[in-house]
């Protein structure tokens, strides 16, 4: 596969704060999954590689170009980043249109580009509404939305799957391999595991600005093997889902929590996110986030960097 | 809101001033209400509204967090700057004219429709001095905002010191301001000796010819504009950024 983009004794400091310490890797084409606790240094690396940043030392290369004050660049990379702001007061597509419009396009081109971009992320009934109104995961589409709006040959895409429930979290999923298959690099940023799991073998692990592991998940995971990962899920219709799952043989507790939402630990997450959306849509359940406490990828990190977990 | 109270309230004053005063004499309080809502629009609201929607330009997208959707598109730097004053500068010149006219047209309406070419002069000499001075505030503010982290007490501070204290002290020290170059200016293009005698007898000295005043508020606007463009790309966007992180 070719390389996309090429870190070399990449580091920046913010002051006496180091962000990223003397990270060398690849990231090939296809989808790349960038794993690493809150604060480890991911948004920092997609920011170099988005021309926000300068590098403090070393050289990032996405193209085989530099990205700092490379505008041209620019047009080539998509991003979506973590933050959930927007200007006030505008609707989904104006917001999507506004930026293909900054991306270079005309005011046609532009909305064109903006409603397929909204279709793609499976907004296209809601565009006309204000964002102020949506919920965290509609904003988090309509993020995605305005980073694949002027087609770009690369995706960086910071924490896309937080605060989205399982089902929108599969489609999402899907898009992201999707648009792989049709040839673009798609770097998506995660501390939650089988998350990434999900999209793609190929990772890097960051942990406190250093890089810890890349290459294929599986060497990972084998690590989690036999440990047991905690999910709470967000639905009030916590007894019913859990009647449903109570019998599967990765489930190991269940149990409700006072605003009805359950708590459970699993054996193998992978598989309950896989089966989840198609028990929760077969049953009419409705849910709004399923959230993964990272106990069990801390425990990778601590295994790796020999810390005490 | 606040900004279009802050330009809407001198030629409120002004209407009210005339239409309250005893004078009988059409020009005497059309003079006094050119020279009251202009010397107000020039010495506080006008900086105060520039400074309120022309100061933090960038850092309010750093602290909003939208910075990062302009950042990764195909713009420039500077170009983000320079779009980002001309918008700010663009509303505030339309506000500022439109809040003149609405509250001028009261004014004729009130009292003098029948006055209307020796003030036809002095309402466009009035525009293009509202519209002068607020394009050198915003700029002026663009760089307090740039330099200084909490530019708001810094601006206030700086228009205490050059536009009202200085209007105290000795006459040379006045010209150092920017209310007493649109003085200048505002006369230059009225040519109205009344009004010249108020304007005169604010800045306390014989006042500069209008092409003279109009060459330093442009220096002032070049200098602040590039000063701003300058710190912005030594520091700006990256260390706000890295801040805000």
């Amino acid at each position: 596969m070719a390389v996309v983009i090429e870190l070399e004794q990449l580091s920046k400091w913010y002051g006496e704060v180091m962000g990223l310490n003397n990270v060398t890797a690849s990231i090939p084409s296809g989808i790349t999954g960038l794993l690493g606790q809150n604060g480890a240094g991911k948004t920092t690396l997609l920011a170099l590689a988005t021309g926000q940043l300068r590098p403090s030392r070393g050289e990032i290369r996405v193209f085989g170009q530099r990205p700092w004050n490379n505008t041209a660049l620019l047009s080539r990379i998509g991003y979506c980043p973590e933050g959930d702001s927007f200007w006030p007061g505008l609707s989904g597509r104006k917001f999507v249109r506004m930026l293909a419009r900054l991306s270079g396009m005309t005011d046609r081109q532009a909305c064109r580009a903006a409603d397929w971009a909204i279709e793609q992320v499976g907004m296209t009934e809601h565009k006309g509404r204000r964002i102020a109104e949506y919920s965290r995961g509609m904003r988090q589409r309509t993020k995605i939305a305005q980073a694949l709006v002027h087609d770009p040959e690369l995706l960086i895409l910071d924490e896309p799957l937080s605060g989205t429930d399982p089902v929108v979290r599969a489609e999402l999923i899907n898009l992201f391999k999707r648009m792989a298959e049709e040839g673009k690099t798609v770097i998506v940023s995660s501390h939650v595991l089988h998350e990434v799991a999900a999209m793609t073998e190929n990772i890097l692990l960051i942990d406190h600005g250093q890089l810890v592991a890349d290459g294929n998940i599986h060497e990972v995971r084998s690590l989690l093997e036999g440990r047991r990962q905690r999910i709470a899920i967000g639905t009030p219709a916590g007894r019913k889902l859990a009647t449903l799952l109570a019998p599967k043989e990765y489930i190991i507790s269940l149990a409700i929590q006072e605003d009805g939402g359950l708590l459970l630990h699993t054996s193998d997450p992978e598989r309950l996110q896989q089966e989840l959306p198609r028990i929760l849509l077969d049953n009419d359940i409705p849910c709004s986030e399923m959230a993964s406490p990272d106990d069990n990828i801390r425990a990778v990190f601590g295994y790796l960097t020999r810390r005490p977990e | 809101m606040l900004v279009y109270l802050l330009l809407a309230l001198p030629p409120l004053v002004g209407v009210i001033t005339v239409n309250t005063a005893p004078i009988s004499d059409p020009m005497t309080t059309a003079q006094i209400y050119w020279g009251l809502t202009l010397l107000m629009m020039l010495t506080a609201s006008l900086p105060l509204a520039a400074m309120l929607s022309c100061g933090p330009l960038v850092s309010n997208e750093v602290s909003d967090g939208t910075l990062v959707y302009l950042l990764t598109r195909r713009l420039s730097r500077q170009s983000v700057l320079l779009a980002k004053f001309l918008g700010a500068v663009s509303s505030l010149v339309a506000v500022a004219v439109l809040s003149q006219t609405f509250l001028f047209l009261a004014f004729v309406l009130g009292q003098y429709a029948m006055t209307g070419g020796e003030l036809g002069a002095a309402l466009l000499g009035g525009f293009v001095v509202v519209a002068v001075g607020t394009v050198v505030f915003a700029a002026v503010f663009n760089m307090i905002s740039m330099i200084f982290r909490k530019p708001l007490s810094v601006g206030v501070g700086f228009l205490i010191v050059t536009e009202w204290i200085f209007l105290t002290l000795p006459v040379g020290i006045r010209r150092l301001t920017v209310g007493y170059h649109l003085r200048s200016l505002l006369n230059g293009i009225t040519d109205s000796p009344a009004l010249g005698e108020l304007l005169t007898e604010r800045a306390g000295d014989g006042l500069w010819p209008a092409g003279a005043s109009g060459a330093v508020l442009v220096a002032i606007v070049a200098v602040a504009l590039t000063t701003s463009a300058i710190i912005m790309m030594c520091r700006e966007f990256t260390q706000a950024r890295e801040e805000e992180r």
